[in-house]
């Protein structure tokens, strides 16, 4: 194909080996966190190795999200050293307004994951994250808990809690800003 | 982890990305009813699987068209303006919306693309003889060529009416963020009617925009905690397979066939929402 192609840009065949192996390494990371956490809900209940195993996927899919952004970044150096303004600045353009749902987000978790705070937040949505938690906790964990049935609110309340104290243990300090969120639901 | 569980996330994910890479879409359209449906999974949790699905699709297959000088990068970006804005106020709508105004939102993009999909997509005859290329246009350069290999030589093309098909994206961004699909079902039409772009160059183009803006929608989820990894993996995994199983059986099956299971499929699923919301309005009162 390349040999068919000869004026395909150093831009095109920059970006399409950026997005190639990004999706294989992205893949990878929650394959194997997956994989990880499935033999250890089989053959033990260590229930920290479970949270750790699942974090193994939680960055893959971080990564899998960061993609399409690392692209963008890619782009704006492109145009940028081609001095090509107008597209640099539709680049940077995009790229604020990702890097701005990233933070309207941020902004949308934060009241609920900062510890100490009580449980305030999670009645944001609170006719969904009730199902939400409900879906979940039997799922990631149960192997190595005896999860009482959580329909009712009062209950969920109980289990968002728990999530966020077992997690407070193994939180790794080194990635503050991905991991907490996704461990209250789980 | 319960493996069956996962397991079927991934078998079902991995059916409907091979579904939708027949016809070069993201399975996301698939994706979210099955799991709301049948695997009783909360449709927000599910659409937060769904969007990162749309990602993988978008990532896993934009490599073969850019090599194959399909994607219009400069249009993409240009586009993709609208789209992050439309996914951000998506994203503001998310946890306002109500779940059974979700499902009927949901009902009525499937019953549009079981339509659109009847109506056989081809290339407009006459459009490139208009070439009132506008100023934006000609500003960003945006005008490029493909390769045409039936006739062996590139083929230039214009690109026309830019407001409207910014327009367009931005709604296609905005349903995109909301209800975890590609949302090819609004793109298609801006870039096919408004745009005026060949089909091979919008199909390609389309892919490549899908990922920016489902990843402006998936980071704010992410980092809300909506998107929940033990549902969210599986269904990554089995969207990266099937996408690259699609594009393989895309080559050989016949596409009228491949249509008809499409419409009936979209119908389906269309129905079975409805009924599902109906149903629980019954037994609940709301949802």
């Amino acid at each position: 194909m390349n040999r068919a192609t000869p004026r395909c840009a150093p831009l095109e065949r920059l970006l399409a080996g950026t997005l190639h192996y990004g999706t294989w390494l992205a893949s990878a990371a929650i394959g194997l966190g997956l994989a990880l956490a499935l033999i250890d809900s089989r053959f033990s209940a260590a229930k920290l190795t479970i949270l750790r195993d699942m974090r193994i996927a939680t960055v893959g899919i971080a990564l899998l999200i960061l993609l399409p952004v690392v692209r963008v970044i890619v782009m704006l150096i492109a145009y940028l050293r081609q001095r090509d303004y107008h597209l640099s600045a539709i680049a940077l353009l995009v790229l604020t307004i990702i890097l701005l749902g990233f933070a309207v987000g941020l902004a949308g978790s934060k009241h609920r994951d900062t510890p100490g705070i009580s449980d305030s937040g999670v009645r944001r949505n609170s006719s969904t994250s009730h199902d939400a938690s409900y879906r979940l906790i039997p799922l990631a964990t149960r192997h190595s808990l005896k999860v009482e049935s959580c329909r009712s609110s009062s209950s969920v309340r109980g289990n968002s809690e728990f999530g966020r104290s077992q997690f407070a243990e193994t939180a790794p300090r080194t990635t503050p800003m991905f991991a907490p969120q996704v461990a209250v639901r789980i | 982890m319960d493996s069956g569980f996962a397991l079927w996330l991934f078998a079902v994910s991995l059916g409907a990305s091979a579904l939708g890479g027949m016809l070069g879409m993201a399975g996301g359209v698939f994706i979210v009813p099955v799991l709301a449906i049948f695997g009783h999974v909360d449709i927000h949790v599910a659409i937060g699987a769904s969007i990162v699905s749309v990602i993988a699709c978008s990532c896993g297959g934009a490599a073969s068209f850019l090599r194959g000088r399909l994607t219009n990068i400069r249009l993409a970006i240009t586009l993709e303006t609208a789209t992050t804005l439309g996914a951000l106020s998506g994203v503001f709508l998310f946890g306002v919306i109500p779940t059974s105004y979700l499902f009927f939102l949901f009902a009525a993009i499937l019953l549009l693309s079981a339509q659109q999909m009847m109506a056989r997509r081809g290339d407009l005859p006459g459009a490139s003889t208009v070439a009132d290329t506008e100023r934006w246009t000609a500003t960003l350069r945006l005008d490029s060529s493909y390769p045409e290999p039936t006739l062996g030589r590139d083929i230039a093309y214009h690109v026309q009416r830019l407001p409207i098909g910014m327009m367009l994206m931005f709604g296609a961004g905005l349903i995109s963020a909301l209800l975890g699909i590609g949302s090819g079902v609004l793109k298609i039409p801006a870039m096919d009617t408004a745009l005026r772009l060949p089909i091979k160059v919008s199909s390609a183009t389309s892919n490549f925009m899908i990922g920016v803006t489902a990843a402006a929608s998936a980071g704010a989820y992410f980092m809300r905690g909506d998107i929940v990894t033990a549902v969210a993996g599986p269904v990554a995994l089995g969207s990266v397979v099937g996408a690259v199983l699609g594009a393989r059986i895309l080559i050989r099956a016949s596409n009228a066939g491949i249509r008809l299971l499409f419409v009936v499929v979209l119908v389906a699923l269309a129905a079975e929402m409805l009924l599902q919301v109906c149903g629980i309005r019954f037994l609940k009162g709301s949802l």
